[in-house]
């Protein structure tokens, strides 16, 4: 059982590397064509040029902030991360175009492959200048999809410049201490004070498990950020995988409700056994904050799952593949006294043929109420 | 579990103090040693009786062992000695040098044939210890062989010979020319047949049939066998029956043809109360077989509450002192294996004996009582084990002896550090204490090697002195075998008691390359009623969970950290510092039957360090400091330093009177 848990959970993270940064034969440029739709309207649109993966969005006042994951070059497998802004209309959220904010660098730990951004607010100090937002993303240095780690990149406004702070990832993953595995990525980013410390909660995949861990970083000062060294454990009690003895939990963001000190997360729930093996639905759990380090501490779930049935409409089925998801959150990874939680999934279509969906890949909304 | 360390030590006194600490502390039930035995050293003889699928004399000897695969096969076997001396002029009387060592009577027939062809048979037999004497000769058809160490007496008068065939009347004593044995299949025979005495009228004796000049043959001074199946010797008629030549003392097993030949057995008679004894001496001769022999021993308790509790000398864990025959400097070796070639005397403490009961994970207390023995003290070799492939080997002279090395089998005291009952601190002697105390689970197929080493902890508290290194031992290729390799220790009731305690903790230092990990576990003695109004004592066992929570305390750099657990307890590589584990994260494995929660005020009574030898092999680490902890303790992280912290409560004055928190 441990060694097909092992295999399984190293596909399914290997299946989600491939989505961040692509593999397979690529499509032709310039087909240009638009993304099939299988359920509820995408967030923005895109052609089968791009895919647009791992989304994570930051709401401050009447604006939006989209970043995730996008191909930088039309047809081809070279991820970066973008952003998007958006103003709301009404109802509806209207983003406009795409800016590219980082890539991969020419040499190190992030030259081969980056994804999953996150991004929050706060003051963060580094080489004499101040700034305002804080990026944690994963990347690697080599042409196999394993082995990330999580670096940062700073920036005084959403929309760049972002800087990259160091030469080196600061949640590094030991692969020689390890094994070769997915390695330390899917970050995801709460404050802890609305300044420079951060609460970072990210994946990590060994050669045995893989499980969720939260780094408590004083990132003041960026370039002597305290607390990179530890990273703990979060629970996965209190939760269940179908027909899993010890349940799988990656793939997550999370929020505080601060008012309420409860922890939302979402993460990947259920994985299909058939092509293309994506999850295909995620689930949304809560916690008492103060539980976070308890022993004994153990989620509730909030919405078993959101999967292709809750993301239909009246004349589509809905997704079938739904996976690295976000709650909708302010700058400081907040959703203080909310009823409810807005959250962005990524979703695809897949040829029925050939199971091919990376360029299919797209985001769509959620919104999951909060009960009492 | 270790031998009571309560009668250990009494028996230690008894042997420093000689005559006055024995008139003072002697219980009553102690049985004298044989002779003056007023002062110690104490021994007592241990005659060997009965075997089981083995082959064993106390003289040159044709071993006859018969065991029907069959139950009630019919049939027989019969074994013919041609004699070598036939003139049996004047004779009165023929003696027999006989031994059963058969775990019940034998059945066999005597018949006596002369060179014109006619078979006699005795009517009467007597058994006597002598030859030249008499003891009760009574008439017997089929003859009845009890458990016997002596000489078959027949005379040889013509009122006592039947004719049974052939056409003559007397027995021609000019030319007696075979004697014959029938032993019959309905039963399981296992007989010594050894030197034939003819004595003569005028009281002389003279040899006509010798062992230890015999050979397979139908000639003179030789021997055969066939059944009635129509097997003989050296064919199939092994599948039923076996004739062994074996010299004095030799012990020889039969081929292991089936799982339930694998372990061949011998007993020895013993007192029901041992207490005086603290060890098995033996003198051994391993050098007529090929290659190290594996010679396990075992004692039993009495039957309490519904178990006999076995104890084994087991495993490649244990030692023994050994006395070479040749004068040579006496050393520690092993106390199961016995090297290719040593001639001499062993010496086996009784503290090198293991619980392992009837059934599997069910022991009774776990301490021995050496008042109250099943009289057989049990030798037995593996004949499956070719790692070890000598199959014959002279034994005599085994006795229970005191005086013993104990190899100190140094008690781990307990200890009160922080909020820590630290029930075992390694400090032992070296590794033959070590090694009797924390031992490698050889029954499972990974290995595993212990050493005590200086522990490499620097001012810290609660460790130091010395420690136990591990190294995971090398996975089997035996498809689908269990790859895990175990250590574990039996805590006596002081260790075992953890009442009110929160969980389990341990310092540890990954001396590998890359993380490291392995299960603990640990048995609760339950008391369960078996339903006709008693109750007995079980053992239940727990696991860590496959995703247990647990903290992590790094004495070197003073950091905390929460893990997961991965199927085992896992520790980054280079880390030093304490481990604690809260006992909600434990589980019962499933084939555990015992039901109920973990009750605490059972009490512990074995730890198990267990790994998979498929990812680990070769790996290592150090383990000290092992105990109970009473206090919850909350993670200390960059943004917050609780008060109740793991670093502050293993630096508390914590009140172990007002129990836990």
């Amino acid at each position: 059982m441990k060694a097909w848990k092992k295999i399984f959970g190293t596909a399914a993270l290997a299946a989600l590397l491939c989505i961040a940064v692509g593999c397979g034969p690529t499509e032709e440029a310039g087909q240009g064509s638009a993304k099939p739709i299988d359920g509820t309207p995408i967030l923005f649109d895109e052609t089968t040029d791009y895919y647009n993966i791992a989304p994570s969005v930051v709401e401050e006042g009447n604006v939006r902030y989209i970043f995730y994951a996008v191909n930088a070059t039309a047809g081809q497998t070279d991820t970066a991360i973008a952003v998007r802004r958006a103003e709301k209309s009404g109802d509806n959220w209207s983003y406009g175009d795409k800016k590219v904010i980082v890539q991969t660098s020419e040499s190190g730990w992030d030259s081969a492959h980056i994804a999953n951004p996150d991004v929050i607010k706060g003051t963060f100090g580094y080489n004499g200048e101040t700034y305002s937002w804080l990026m944690a993303y994963q990347g690697n240095g080599t042409d196999a999809e394993n082995n990330y780690s999580i670096g940062l990149a700073a920036a005084k406004d959403p929309l760049g410049e972002w800087v990259k702070i160091g030469n080196d990832a600061v949640i590094k993953y030991d692969s020689a201490g390890y094994g070769t595995a997915f390695g330390i990525g899917e970050p995801s980013l709460v404050s802890y004070d609305k300044a420079g410390k951060v609460y970072l909660f990210h994946t990590m995949g060994d050669m045995y498990t893989t499980g969720v861990y939260v780094a408590e970083l004083d990132c003041t000062d960026l370039g002597a950020i305290k607390g990179a060294s530890v990273s703990n454990a979060v629970t996965n009690f209190g939760l269940t995988d179908p027909g899993a003895a010890v349940p799988t939990f990656s793939d997550t963001n999370f929020k505080l409700d601060e008012t309420s000190g409860t922890l939302y997360c979402v993460r990947n729930y259920s994985t299909a056994a058939m092509a293309p093996v994506l999850p295909t639905a995620v689930q949304v759990i809560k916690m008492p904050m103060a539980d976070l380090y308890a022993v004994n501490a153990e989620w509730e779930e909030v919405e078993t799952q959101i999967n292709d049935l809750d993301l239909s409409t009246d004349t589509l089925d809905g997704w079938e593949r739904v996976y690295s998801a976000c709650i909708v959150g302010d700058g400081y990874g907040r959703v203080d006294g909310a009823e409810a939680l807005e959250l962005a999934l990524t979703v695809t279509s897949f040829d029925r043929q050939t199971y091919e969906y990376r360029f299919y890949q797209a985001i769509t909304g959620y919104t999951v109420e909060l009960d009492g | 579990m270790r031998v009571n360390q309560r009668i250990a030590l009494a028996l230690a006194a008894l042997f420093v103090a000689a005559v006055l600490v024995l008139v003072a502390v002697q219980p009553a039930k102690v049985v004298r040693a044989q002779g003056d035995a007023e002062t110690p050293p104490y021994e007592v003889a241990v005659e060997m009786r009965e075997s089981r699928y083995i082959d064993y004399a106390t003289f040159d000897a044709l071993s006859v062992s018969t065991h029907a695969a069959t139950e009630n096969l019919s049939g027989d076997v019969t074994v013919t000695l041609t004699m070598g001396v036939r003139d049996w002029t004047d004779a009165s009387a023929v003696y027999i040098r006989m031994e059963n060592v058969a775990m019940a009577a034998t059945l066999a027939n005597v018949n006596i044939a002369d060179a014109a062809g006619t078979f006699f048979r005795p009517k009467a037999v007597d058994f006597v210890k002598e030859v030249g004497t008499t003891s009760s000769p009574a008439e017997q058809e089929p003859m009845i062989i009890n458990i016997w160490n002596g000489y078959l007496k027949f005379d040889l008068s013509a009122e006592n010979l039947k004719v049974i065939g052939g056409s003559g009347t007397e027995l021609l004593k000019s030319d007696v020319a075979v004697i014959q044995f029938v032993f019959y299949y309905n039963q399981t025979n296992n007989v010594n047949i050894g030197d034939i005495v003819v004595e003569k009228e005028d009281g002389t004796t003279f040899t006509a049939f010798s062992v230890s000049e015999a050979a397979i043959g139908g000639g003179a001074n030789q021997y055969n066998a066939n059944d009635s199946l129509g097997g003989v010797l050296g064919s199939t008629l092994e599948a039923n029956a076996r004739v062994a030549q074996l010299q004095a003392d030799e012990v020889k097993s039969h081929d292991a043809g089936t799982a339930a030949d694998q372990w061949q057995q011998f007993y020895g008679i013993i007192p029901g109360d041992v207490s005086m004894y603290d060890g098995i001496s033996y003198y051994i001769d391993n050098s007529i077989g090929e290659g190290a022999l594996f010679f396990n021993k075992c004692l039993r308790e009495n039957e309490k509450n519904g178990v006999m509790e076995h104890w084994f000398v087991d495993g490649t864990a244990s030692y023994a002192t050994y006395y070479p025959a040749d004068g040579g400097e006496s050393y520690v070796g092993n106390a199961n294996v016995v090297p290719e070639g040593f001639v001499g005397t062993i010496v086996v403490p009784f503290s090198d004996l293991q619980t392992r009961s009837t059934a599997p994970a069910t022991i009774d207390d776990g301490v021995l009582d050496l008042t109250s023995v099943w009289t057989r003290l049990e030798f037995a070799i593996d004949t499956q084990n070719n790692d070890y492939p000598a199959r014959s080997f002279i034994i005599k002279d085994i006795k229970l002896v005191s005086g013993a090395q104990q190899y100190y089998n140094t008690t781990q005291e307990v200890s009160e550090v922080g909020d820590v009952r630290m029930v075992n601190s390694f400090n032992y002697m070296d590794d033959y204490d070590l090694t009797g105390d924390w031992n490698i689970q050889w029954s499972l197929s990974a290995e595993a090697e212990i050493a005590l080493v200086d522990s490499p902890a620097e001012d810290v508290v609660g460790v130091g002195g010395k420690a136990m290194q591990i190294t995971c031992g090398q996975r089997t290729s035996v498809a689908d075998a269990n790859q895990d390799a175990c250590i574990q220790w039996s805590l006596n009731s002081e260790q075992g008691n953890a009442t009110g305690a929160k969980g389990v903790t341990y310092w540890i230092k990954n001396t590998s390359y890359s993380q490291i990990g392995f299960r603990f576990e640990f048995d609760s003695l339950v008391t369960v009623a078996t339903g006709d109004g008693s109750s007995t004592q079980e053992a239940q066992r727990w696991q860590s969970l496959p995703n247990c929570r647990y903290m992590l305390f790094d004495t070197k750099t003073g950091a905390e950290r929460m893990m997961m657990g991965k199927s085992g307890v896992y520790i980054p590589a280079g880390f030093e510092g304490y481990v604690r584990i809260d006992f909600s994260q434990f589980t019962n494995p499933n084939w555990v039957t015992v039901g109920g929660d973990l009750d605490l005020n059972n009490p512990i009574v074995t730890t198990y360090l267990i790994m998979n030898s498929t990812y680990h092999y070769g790996d290592s680490f150090i383990f000290d400091s092992l105990g109970w902890y009473y206090t919850d303790v909350d993670l200390t992280t960059t943004f917050r330093t609780p008060a109740n912290s793991f670093a502050a409560a293993m630096n508390s004055d914590y009140d172990f009177t007002k129990g836990g928190n």
